[in-house]
C-alpha cells in the first residue's frame, strides 16, 4: 500500500481571506468535438458539458469546466477515497469514448492542485499578481477562467460568493502558495 | 496605471516593515483627466543660474512651505501668472524689487494691485544677461523693439537674488495622449491640446486649455453634462470674478544685446541643452523634432521635457519656418513621474524572484540534503553529498553505485503528454524521423524530434499504451514548447487528424530504478509482477498495483544498466520512493542526481538534447542515421536533411574524445584543434560533455568535430589557456558497446 501526501501541509485562516487545500479530488481531463462524443457524455455524466467560453456547469457530484471549443475538465465536488487510485467514472469514461475514438479522456487528479480560497477579500489578493479583470467573473457565480496569477497558469472556479477554486499544476503549487500566503499577508 | 503612496509621509519609526509603495491598474469606462497645466519658463541669456526659477516655484515655497525663496526678488514674465506669485509674497511681508513684462501693457485687476503695492513694473523689458556665480546677483534689462526680435537703448541693472519667470502654461496631455488619443495645435493660445479622443475620456480645466477660472468652471459643466448624460451640476449656480486676464505675448528665445554666439540660453535645465544647440541641430540637417531631440538630448532628462519641450518646438518652428502644429510632439512615454523600480518589481524578489517547480519527492531529497541545479523551471536533485563530500567525489560514488549494485532517481520532471485518437500513429509518424505504425501495444520506442531546419529539436521514450493511445517523454526543459508545438501542428498544419494531447507531467512522479539489482528490488516492492525477460523485456511497460494503487511500469534505460522506471500518480510518489529505498537497503541501493545520470548516460554516448546539440545538429551529424526512416513519406524536418548544407561530409559531427592521460578531464565547451602552430588557428570543434568516469577508470568526453566521423583514432589538441591537452578520437560508446548490461 502506498501513502497519500498532500501538497500543501497547512492552511491560511486570515480575518478576510482563508486558503486550504481540497484533497483528494478526482480530476478527469475531456478532449472531443463530435456530436457522438457530447450525447455520450450527457448520458454517462448526466449532465451537459458547458459550451459557452469561460462558464461552467454543475450536478450533484460533478462540475465541469469549459477550457477550450473542445476541451474540458470535470472534478468531482466531494472528496474521494485516497486509499486506491482506479475512480470508476474514468473507467466508464475511458471506455466508451476514448477506447471507441469519439474523443479523449484523460486522467489528471494530480496534474492540478485544488485550493479554495474564500474570504470578502480573495480579489484583492488575485488583483495583486493576475492580469484578468474580475469585474463581471465575480458576478456570477460558476464563471471560470484560465489565467496567470503570479505568473503560474491557474485554473479559477467562481463557486460561490467569495469562494473560488483555483486549479495550479501540482509542481508550481507550493511556490504559488507560498506567494498566496505572502500577499494575504499584506492585503 | 498609479502609484499609492502608503507610509512615505510617515516617521521613519512608523514605516518599518510597512509596505511603502503599491502599483495600481486601473481599469475604468469613463475617464475625466484634471491633470493641469505646468509653467513654462523664458529662454534668454544665462537662464540656468541658482537662484532662477519658475515664477510658481516661488509661489509653492512661500504658501506651501512658508519658505522666501530670496530677500530681494524679482519676477520676470510674459503674462498674469507672475502678478498672483509677486502679490502672494508681498502679503507676506517678503520683498519684491521689481517685474520684468515684455507685454506693452495689461490692465487686469492683478496687475493693478501690483501697482498699488508700489512695486516697480519695467512694461516691455526683457532680460538680456544675469550675474552671480552661486547665486544669483543681478538681472540686466533692456527694451524690446516692437516686433520682439531686438532689444534697444540703454542697460538697467537690477540687484536681486532670486528671479521668478513665468513663461505662460502648458497643459499637462500625457496621460491623454498615452490613452492613444491626439493633439492638436492651438496657434491662438500656442499650446497643444486634446482633439481625437481615443476613448470616452474628457479633459477638464487647463489641461483641456480653459486657462481662466471662469472659463474652466463653464466648459467643466458642460463637458460633464454631455459626458455623463446628465442635466445640470452643482458647478452652474457658481458665480466667479477673476483677477487676472489672459493677454500673453509668446516670444520662444528673446533677444539680447549680444551676438547670438556669445549667448547661453538654456532650454533644457537638466540636460544643458541651449537654443544654439537646436539652432546647430537645424544646421546640421535635422529637422524632426525626434531627430532634434536625439542630437542635442533636449527633452531627454528625468523631467522628459515638460519644461523646455515647447520652447524647442517654438524654437524649430520659427527657425525653418514651419508651422509648430505640423512639427508636432515626440512622444509622451509613461511613467509621467519617475517611479521606484520597488514600485515596480513589487514582491517578486528574494525567493519570489523566480518561480520554481518541486516534484513530489523533494522534501526527501531536502531532508536527505541534496543539491539542487536548475533545469528549466525546476529544482532537481544535482547529487547526495555525505560526510562532506565534493561533487566530485560524490559523483563518483553514486555512479559506482548505480553500475555495480543500483541506484534510484527522481525523473519525475520528465515532460509527458498523453496522446489520444484514431490518428494517433499517423501524427507520430509525422513528428518523429523513426516510424512508430507497427509499435506493438505494451512497447516502447525512443524518438527524435527534428525541427523544420532539419535540427534535432528534443527526444524522448514513447509508449504505445493501447490502439489509440500512447504517452510521449519529452526532456524536462523541452516539454512545454514540444507541447506547444505539437499542438500548432495539429490546428494548423494537420486539422484533418483525430488527435488530442494533453499534458500528464504533473500528474505522475516517476521512479527511476537501475542497476544489476534493481530487479531484485522491484520484486520486493511488487512481488506478484513477472520481471523476466520473456514477459518484462527491453523497451517494454506493464500496468501493476502497489497495494489498491495503480502504477505504470516502463523497462527502459538512460543508464544503459537493467532499468525500470516506475510511474505513479504524484500524491503516492514521494512513499513509493521511500518504499524503493527501504527495499534497496540490503543493496546499497543509491540516490543519485542529475550529475551522475549525465555521466551514466556520457559513459553509453547518449545524447543530451541541448547540451551536446546547439539547434545545428541533425541525426545524421549525431551519428544516429539508423533512427531516421528512409521509408517514411514524411516527417517533420525530412526536407531539410536533403539540402545540399545539410548533406555536408564536413560538417560538425558527435565523436568521443579520450584525453592521452587518463586523468585530464576536459572543459566543457573547450575548443578543439589538429594543428597547434597555424595562424589563425582553425577550430575544428568543441567539447560538449566530459566526465572523469569511476566505471572505466579514466576520463572521457563527447565533442562535436568537423568531419569526426572519418576521424576516428586521429590525435587532436584541446588547448587551453596553461597546456595543450593531447586527445584522440574515439568511439561516442565507452561502455558495454553490446549492451549486455541491459539485461544484466
Amino acid at each position: 500500500m502506498l501513502n497519500y501526501n498532500l501538497v500543501i501541509k497547512n492552511e491560511i485562516n486570515q480575518e478576510s481571506v482563508s486558503v486550504k487545500e481540497i484533497s483528494p479530488v478526482m480530476k478527469i481531463n475531456l478532449r472531443g468535438k463530435k456530436r457522438e462524443f457530447l450525447t455520450n457524455i450527457g448520458k454517462n455524466l448526466n449532465m451537459i458539458l458547458p459550451t459557452e467560453a469561460n462558464t461552467s456547469t454543475t450536478s450533484d457530484k460533478l462540475t465541469s469546466i469549459w477550457l477550450s471549443p473542445d476541451e474540458w475538465m470535470i472534478f468531482s465536488n466531494e472528496l474521494v477515497n485516497k486509499d486506491t487510485n482506479k475512480y470508476e467514472l474514468y473507467e466508464m469514461l475511458f471506455n466508451s469514448i476514448s477506447k471507441k475514438n469519439l474523443g479523449a479522456v484523460i486522467d489528471v487528479t494530480d496534474q492540478f492542485v485544488q485550493l479554495e480560497i474564500k474570504g470578502r477579500n480573495i480579489f484583492e489578493i488575485f488583483a495583486a499578481g493576475c492580469p484578468f479583470n474580475f469585474n463581471e467573473f465575480k458576478e456570477k457565480k460558476g464563471s471560470t477562467t484560465q489565467t496567470v496569477l503570479n505568473h503560474i497558469d491557474v485554473i479559477l472556479h467562481h463557486k460561490e460568493e467569495n469562494v473560488v477554486n483555483l486549479f495550479v499544476r501540482r509542481s508550481f503549487a507550493q511556490h504559488l502558495w507560498d506567494w498566496i500566503e505572502d500577499s494575504s499577508s499584506r492585503l | 496605471m498609479a502609484r499609492e503612496n502608503l507610509t512615505d509621509h510617515l516617521e521613519a519609526k512608523d514605516k518599518t516593515n510597512k509596505i511603502r509603495q503599491r502599483l495600481l491598474k486601473i481599469r475604468a469606462k469613463k475617464v475625466i483627466l484634471a491633470t493641469g497645466a505646468l509653467e513654462r519658463p523664458l529662454i534668454f541669456n544665462n537662464n540656468d543660474r541658482p537662484g532662477i526659477m519658475l515664477s510658481s516655484a516661488v509661489k509653492k515655497y512661500s504658501e506651501f512651505y512658508g519658505v522666501a525663496c530670496g530677500s530681494k526678488n524679482v519676477f520676470f514674465t510674459n503674462n498674469d501668472s507672475a502678478y498672483e506669485s509677486a502679490l502672494s509674497l508681498y502679503n507676506k511681508g517678503i520683498n519684491v524689487e521689481a517685474i520684468i513684462d515684455i507685454r506693452e501693457q495689461s490692465e487686469s485687476k492683478i496687475v493693478k494691485k501690483v501697482k498699488e503695492a508700489g512695486i516697480k513694473i519695467y512694461w516691455s523689458h526683457s532680460i538680456v544677461d544675469t550675474t552671480g556665480y552661486k547665486r544669483l546677483n543681478s538681472v540686466s534689462i533692456m527694451k524690446l523693439s516692437n516686433d520682439g526680435t531686438s532689444v534697444t537703448g540703454s542697460k538697467i541693472s537690477i540687484l536681486c537674488d532670486c528671479l521668478g519667470v513665468a513663461g505662460g502654461w502648458t497643459p499637462a496631455v500625457h496621460l491623454y495622449t498615452q490613452s492613444g488619443s491626439k493633439l492638436k495645435f492651438d496657434d491662438e493660445k500656442k499650446v497643444f491640446l486634446p482633439n481625437q479622443n481615443s476613448s470616452d475620456q474628457i479633459s477638464v480645466g487647463s489641461c483641456g486649455g480653459d486657462f481662466k477660472i471662469d472659463e474652466i468652471i463653464k466648459n467643466l459643466s458642460q463637458k460633464l453634462k454631455d459626458n455623463l448624460n446628465i442635466k445640470e451640476t452643482d458647478l452652474d449656480n457658481i458665480k466667479v470674478e477673476i483677477d487676472e486676464e489672459n493677454s500673453k505675448r509668446n516670444i520662444w528665445l528673446l533677444p539680447t544685446d549680444k551676438p547670438f554666439g556669445k549667448t547661453k540660453p538654456f532650454v533644457d535645465y537638466q540636460n544643458d541643452a541651449t537654443a544654439k544647440d537646436i539652432k546647430l541641430a537645424l544646421r546640421e540637417g535635422f529637422r524632426s523634432i525626434e531627430h532634434v531631440k536625439r542630437y542635442t538630448t533636449t527633452g531627454m532628462g528625468t523631467d522628459q521635457g515638460k519644461i523646455g519641450n515647447m520652447h524647442a518646438l517654438g524654437i524649430i518652428a520659427d527657425t525653418t519656418g514651419v508651422k509648430m502644429g505640423e512639427l508636432g510632439t515626440t512622444t509622451f512615454r509613461p511613467p509621467y513621474t519617475p517611479l521606484t523600480f520597488g514600485t515596480i518589481v513589487g514582491r517578486n524578489v528574494g525567493k519570489f524572484f523566480d518561480i520554481f517547480r518541486r516534484t513530489p519527492m523533494n522534501d526527501w531529497h531536502v531532508k536527505n540534503k541534496a543539491e539542487f541545479e536548475n533545469v528549466g523551471q525546476w529544482k532537481r536533485a544535482w547529487y547526495y553529498p555525505i560526510k562532506g563530500e565534493t561533487m566530485h567525489q560524490a559523483v563518483q560514488r553514486e555512479s559506482k553505485a548505480a553500475r555495480e549494485s543500483a541506484g534510484i532517481l527522481d525523473a519525475s520532471t520528465l515532460g509527458k503528454i498523453d496522446i489520444q485518437g484514431s490518428d494517433a500513429s499517423e501524427f507520430l509518424n509525422r513528428v518523429y524521423t523513426n516510424a512508430w505504425s507497427k509499435l506493438a501495444i505494451g512497447k516502447c520506442r525512443y524518438g527524435l524530434m527534428l525541427n523544420e531546419d532539419g535540427m534535432v529539436y528534443d527526444d524522448g521514450v514513447t509508449t504505445r499504451l493501447g490502439e489509440n493511445h500512447y504517452i510521449m517523454t519529452t526532456t524536462t526543459g523541452g516539454a512545454a514548447n514540444v507541447l506547444g508545438k505539437l499542438e500548432d501542428y495539429l490546428q494548423t498544419e494537420w486539422p484533418e487528424l483525430d488527435v488530442y494531447l494533453t499534458s500528464v507531467t504533473d500528474h505522475y512522479a516517476t521512479v527511476s530504478l537501475c542497476g544489476p539489482n534493481s530487479k531484485k528490488i522491484l520484486k520486493k516492492i511488487i512481488p506478484d509482477l513477472d520481471l523476466s525477460n520473456e514477459s518484462f523485456p527491453h523497451m517494454s511497460f506493464k500496468e501493476a498495483n502497489i497495494g489498491h494503487i495503480q502504477c505504470r511500469i516502463m523497462r527502459i534505460s538512460f543508464t544503459g544498466e537493467h532499468s525500470y522506471e516506475i510511474n505513479v500518480q504524484a500524491s503516492y510518489g514521494k512513499d513509493l520512493w521511500e518504499k524503493c529505498i527501504e527495499a534497496g537497503k540490503e543493496f546499497n541501493i543509491t540516490p543519485y542526481g542529475t550529475e551522475t545520470m549525465h555521466l551514466l548516460r556520457a559513459e553509453k554516448g547518449f545524447i543530451i538534447v541541448g547540451q551536446d546539440t546547439d539547434g545545428t545538429m541533425t541525426p545524421i551529424d549525431l551519428q544516429m542515421d539508423w533512427i531516421v526512416s528512409k521509408k517514411k513519406y514524411d516527417f517533420i524536418g525530412k526536407r531539410s536533411l536533403y539540402r545540399s548544407d545539410t548533406m555536408r561530409e564536413d560538417r560538425k559531427q558527435l565523436v568521443g574524445l579520450l584525453t592521452d592521460d587518463p586523468n585530464t578531464v576536459l572543459e566543457e565547451g573547450a575548443q578543439i584543434v589538429s594543428e597547434l602552430n597555424q595562424s589563425p588557428v582553425e577550430m575544428l570543434g568543441h567539447v560538449t560533455s566530459s566526465y572523469f568516469s569511476p566505471n572505466l577508470n579514466k576520463s572521457i568526453a563527447l565533442a562535436v568535430v568537423r568531419g569526426g566521423k572519418d576521424m576516428m583514432g586521429k590525435k587532436l589538441f584541446v588547448p587551453m589557456e596553461n597546456k595543450n591537452i593531447n586527445v584522440t578520437v574515439a568511439n561516442p560508446v565507452f561502455y558495454d558497446e553490446k549492451n549486455e548490461r541491459l539485461n544484466a
